[in-house]
């Protein structure tokens, strides 16, 4: 059994989960967080609300984090990275380099939560001119103004009449190489087309989709809230390109349930961009020698029945490091993670 | 139809410029496909009318629109309704709000329960004081107004049908109030007024003096029950006519309310209420004569020796849940053989008289293929039936065109259910 | 401009008509009476100038009697702007003298465009539009199926048999007889009307029977002589033998 401290890296909604977790089952915890801040990517992108159930983020994500640091069982360096791991499984000496200034720590164990990154829509190989057209924007860009409380067009300052979000962008793409759904913004789209329509309810919100994956109670609780309630408008058929015609941007593709073409001016077109494995992640699985599955991210050994275990010994993996992973995911997946962190320890 | 408007070419038929003949096809014009807006302001309209909220809540899964009976025959359906409104349709004005017949089978299937039994009556309100009424339906409301009945029959005539009737019958129109009985009938339109429908009001006389039933009927006093007015958006007129038939109700104590027409019964148990705040013990014929199943049995001794088949009215079926009371009935005939068509119960096809239905012949035709009413007895045909019998005086004629139109004269006979019955009955 | 619209309850030819015990008249006690069917386009044509903004008022007046009310309230509902119930002292037993009553009226109301129903049913030679017209002073057309207003003259539609059509010029005041509107007469719902019986009010007006005895005097009224009936053939071959006993095949 060994005694060193548990070792997690990221300290977003996984990772602070993890450590929390580990703390609770009364052993020690070393959070390791490239950023000055806790939080992860709800603090750092400057979400506004949750999903699904539309708590402030900076709010809920503070108790999280103090829970974490209030515990002295868990040892917080931020601003840090871990760039080399030497010995094995129980026995691990890990470097974590702060600025100029370097430590070895001893662990036992290793939690790695290093989640996702936005997809950069200027990567896209259909053409939304997001760093063309000033209305053109992403989640996380429309996110940081509801977090002011406000919703413009960032060419003009002026509310919009009519607002279009993109979904699947950067998800579900062969030519581009990212396969997969990203699993959370038909939710995030939707909840943030209610939060725009509690600013601007006279807004005309519309939402063009290929699949509305709003899978389990979402379904209801954001999807259905977001067309009954706010009268948002969900269209099946997804935007092909973007041009512009005056100050109004016109999103062309087809509304495949008319089965005719559309060419439909908007004044600000939301793009739903999709998660990518975070250079974090991929430079944690190159420190720690983990096998990627087939999509890029941190591969796990269990399959769908284990999905933290890593196939290097005490090294486990929680949050959208794994894949894509809403926030129930990744705490989830942090606490599980700690379990048999945990577990590890003590028979190693 | 806006669809047309957009998806076909244009052609003038006679044009000429600088002399030169260019009628016809010699000007096709395409118009632009694309849709350049989504002009909502129809759906807004429609889902802020009181009763039409639900309509806001079609996810477009197209449920509705495999179950719809206009779609068979033409292009319907809830879904297809909801994305019009989404590009510029504005459904009080467009001829589109009058195709649906108000068979709820949509209403069955629908996950996101958008209800266009309430949304469509509720739009056509509108519609109505806006004065946006088809031709064929301002007639018939015309008429319900003037004389009580959509056929713009004398109203002093509405009993003339009894005259065949040997023995006398009692009519409380002239009675005085207080006046009693067992069985209260309510004869309606279609038996008082159209030839098919005598022959099954004389029919039910009979079944009923056989069974002993003490019974009376309204006469010249009875009106329209209405139902198909209020579908049609008329709900002053449907009040009216509501007040009017239920104070008759109240002026002759009776202990059963029976009514041939599952209009009318939808009418008198679900809507009346709402009006007079009075509920009246109101049964389909169907029901009743189930009720009476064993005296009924043994006075039909006579053998029916066809193979038959039956139409569930969709305000029996559907919107009132009654499937086995006129089962229970043809499982009793003497003789015949009972084949179910494919879709019965609650998947039952509508008629297409339905909603208002009955009156639309003229502008539905514009839109399908066919009258639903033929797609149905297509089917019944298909069953290898001799006999389609039916429960709805609505259907009797509307089925018996379908059967000339399918040439099916002399395959298929359409009978009221009471007719068979009847004829079972030897005299005695 | 103002237009009057003259209504009429006529005998509904949906119930029987029965011939009174003087043999002279229609036994009334059984008649049921409904607005005329050409009235209902006269008050539409009316209507739909007002709605394309060639008229600012559309009155309309109807002889005071049972059933009068009804179709008054039933002429604002539809969209009239003012309704008046015409009150006739001593009896029109003629056409022309029910006429020169309903232009009394219609003087003492004043308007700049008189319109009737082409015919009724009670009055198949069309009188009333030409003799209010000549008991006005006024020029007069029958048989229209369309009107345009433009200041003080009106533009006047009408068809001839054969598909002929006409177009008059007429300055106002003038009567017109219509006889189809341009669109079928609209449907007045009832909630409509209820609400209209609650808020409007209609006016009267009186017209006295001054002309004396009618020239005119009924003989006899009765049903045409019933024929011997038809005969229902059950096949071709039954026509094929009536013809043969004719003598024809």
């Amino acid at each position: 059994m060994s005694d060193n401290p548990i070792l997690v890296i990221g300290g977003g909604p996984a990772g602070l989960a993890a450590a929390k977790g580990i703390a609770d089952l009364g052993r020690k915890a070393v959070l390791v967080e490239k950023e000055e801040y806790l939080g992860g990517t709800p603090i750092k992108e400057k979400y506004a609300a949750l999903t699904p159930d539309f708590r402030d983020a900076e709010e809920a994500m503070g108790e999280m984090i103090k829970a974490v640091t209030d515990d002295g069982n868990v040892e917080v360096i931020t601003n840090s990275t871990v760039t080399s791991v030497e010995g094995s499984a129980g026995n691990m000496k890990v470097s974590v380099q702060n600025g100029g200034s370097g430590k070895t720590i001893d662990v036992s164990s290793v939690i790695v939560s290093t989640g996702f990154d936005h997809f950069d829509p200027g990567e896209e190989t259909q053409v939304y001119g997001y760093y063309e057209y000033d209305d053109v924007i992403t989640l996380t860009d429309a996110e940081k103004m509801l977090k002011e409380h406000k919703f413009v067009k960032p060419s003009s300052g002026e509310a919009p009449e009519s607002v279009c979000f993109i979904q699947c962008v950067g998800s579900r793409d062969r030519q581009i190489g990212n396969q997969w759904c990203s699993k959370v913004c038909c939710g995030i789209a939707s909840k943030d087309a209610m939060e725009i329509k509690q600013i601007l309810p006279d807004a005309k919100v519309f939402v063009f989709y290929i699949d509305l994956r709003a899978y389990g109670c979402w379904e209801d609780d954001l999807y259905w809230k977001a067309q009954e309630e706010y009268k948002v408008n969900y269209i099946k058929g997804i935007v092909t390109e973007i041009t512009k015609q005056g100050d109004k941007l016109i999103v062309k593709g087809e509304d495949t349930t008319m089965g005719r073409p559309m060419e439909i001016p908007m004044d600000v077109v939301v793009l739903s961009t999709g998660m990518e494995p975070s250079e974090g992640t991929k430079e944690m699985a190159g420190v720690f020698n983990l096998p990627l599955e087939s999509h890029g991210y941190i591969g796990t050994i269990g399959g769908p029945l284990n999905t933290v275990e890593t196939s290097v010994p005490g090294v486990f993996v929680a949050g959208a490091s794994t894949g894509p992973a809403d926030l129930e995911d990744s705490v989830s997946m942090g606490g599980n993670a700690a379990m048999k962190a945990c577990a590890f320890a003590m028979k190693n | 139809m806006s669809e047309h408007k957009y998806q076909d070419s244009v052609q003038l038929e006679q044009v000429i410029v600088d002399g030169m003949d260019i009628s016809g096809h010699w000007n096709k014009m395409f118009v632009p496909r694309a849709l350049t807006q989504f002009d909502i302001s129809g759906l807004e309209q429609l889902r802020d009318i009181p009763g039409a909220e639900s309509i806001n809540n079609c996810y477009q899964c197209a449920k509705c629109v495999g179950s719809c009976p206009v779609e068979y025959v033409g292009s319907y359906g809830p879904r297809k309704i909801y994305r019009k409104l989404q590009i510029g349709t504005n459904l009080i004005e467009d001829d589109y709000l009058w195709l649906c017949t108000t068979c709820k089978n949509c209403v069955r299937v629908c996950p996101k329960e958008v209800n266009m039994g309430e949304i469509i009556p509720a739009a056509r309100e509108k519609a109505v004081l806006g004065g946006f009424i088809p031709d064929e339906i301002q007639e018939m409301l015309q008429s319900v107004s003037e004389y009580g009945n959509p056929m713009g029959e004398s109203a002093r005539k509405r009993a003339k049908w009894t005259k065949p009737i040997k023995d006398s019958i009692k009519n409380l129109a002239k009675a005085e109030e207080g006046e009693s009985v067992d069985v209260l009938w309510f004869v309606g339109d279609f038996y008082a007024y159209h030839g098919r429908g005598n022959d099954a009001a004389l029919a039910m006389v009979n079944v009923f003096n056989r069974l002993g039933v003490d019974f009376g009927i309204l006469g010249e006093a009875e009106k329209t029950d209405g139902d198909s007015q209020r579908l049609v958006g008329e709900s002053g007129l449907f009040e009216d006519l509501a007040n009017h038939n239920d104070a008759l109700f109240e002026k002759f104590p009776h202990k059963d309310l029976v009514v041939n027409d599952p209009h009318a019964y939808n009418a008198i148990k679900k809507f009346y209420p709402g009006i007079t705040g009075n509920t009246r013990n109101v049964t389909h014929y169907t029901q009743f004569l189930s009720s009476r199943l064993d005296e009924l049995k043994a006075l039909m001794t006579k053998s029916f020796d066809k193979k038959v088949t039956f139409h569930d009215p969709c305000y029996l079926g559907r919107h009132n849940d009654e499937y086995n009371a006129p089962r229970e009935l043809i499982n009793s005939i003497p003789g015949a053989t009972f084949i179910e068509m494919p879709r019965h119960k609650e998947q039952s096809y509508c008629c297409g008289g339905g909603g208002g239905g009955m009156w639309l012949d003229g502008l539905v035709a514009n839109y399908t293929s066919e009258r639903l009413s033929t797609n149905r007895v297509r089917e019944a045909v298909e069953t290898g039936a001799e006999v389609l019998l039916v429960c709805c005086p609505y259907e009797v004629s509307r089925f018996e065109d379908a059967v000339k139109a399918v040439n099916a004269e002399g395959k298929l006979e359409v009978m009221d259910i009471v007719e068979v019955i009847n004829a079972c009955i030897p005299e005695g | 401009m103002k237009i009057l619209v003259l209504l009429r309850q006529v005998p509904d030819l949906v119930e029987d008509l029965e011939v009174d015990d003087s043999g002279k008249a229609l036994d009334v006690s059984e008649i049921k009476f409904k607005l005329n069917e050409y009235d209902e386009h006269a008050l539409e044509e009316a209507i739909l100038l007002k709605e394309r903004g060639e008229a600012d008022e559309v009155v309309a007046l109807t002889q005071e009697g049972e059933g009068s009310e009804k179709v008054l309230y039933t002429a604002l509902a539809k969209g009239a702007t003012l309704a008046k119930s015409i009150a006739i002292s001593g009896e029109a037993s003629d056409s022309a003298q029910f006429a020169k009553l309903m232009a009394e009226a219609a003087k003492a109301e004043g308007g700049d465009m008189i319109m009737v129903g082409v015919q009724s049913v009670d009055d198949r030679d069309g009188q009333l539009a030409p003799i209010v017209a000549a008991s006005l002073d006024m020029p007069c057309i029958s048989a229209v199926t369309g009107v345009k207003v433009s200041g003080n003259t009106a533009s006047i539609f009408k068809e001839y048999s054969g598909g002929i059509m006409a177009e008059f010029e007429a300055d106002l005041p003038a009567v017109i007889g219509i006889q189809a509107a341009e669109q079928p007469p609209r449907y007045a719902p009832v909630s409509k009307i209820k609400q209209i019986q609650d808020s409007a009010e209609i006016g009267s007006l009186s017209a006295s029977s001054s002309n004396g005895a009618s020239s005119i005097e009924v003989l006899a009224l009765a049903p045409p002589p019933k024929g011997e009936g038809a005969k229902m053939l059950d096949s071709g071959k039954d026509l094929l033998d009536v013809l043969k006993d004719l003598g024809v095949a």
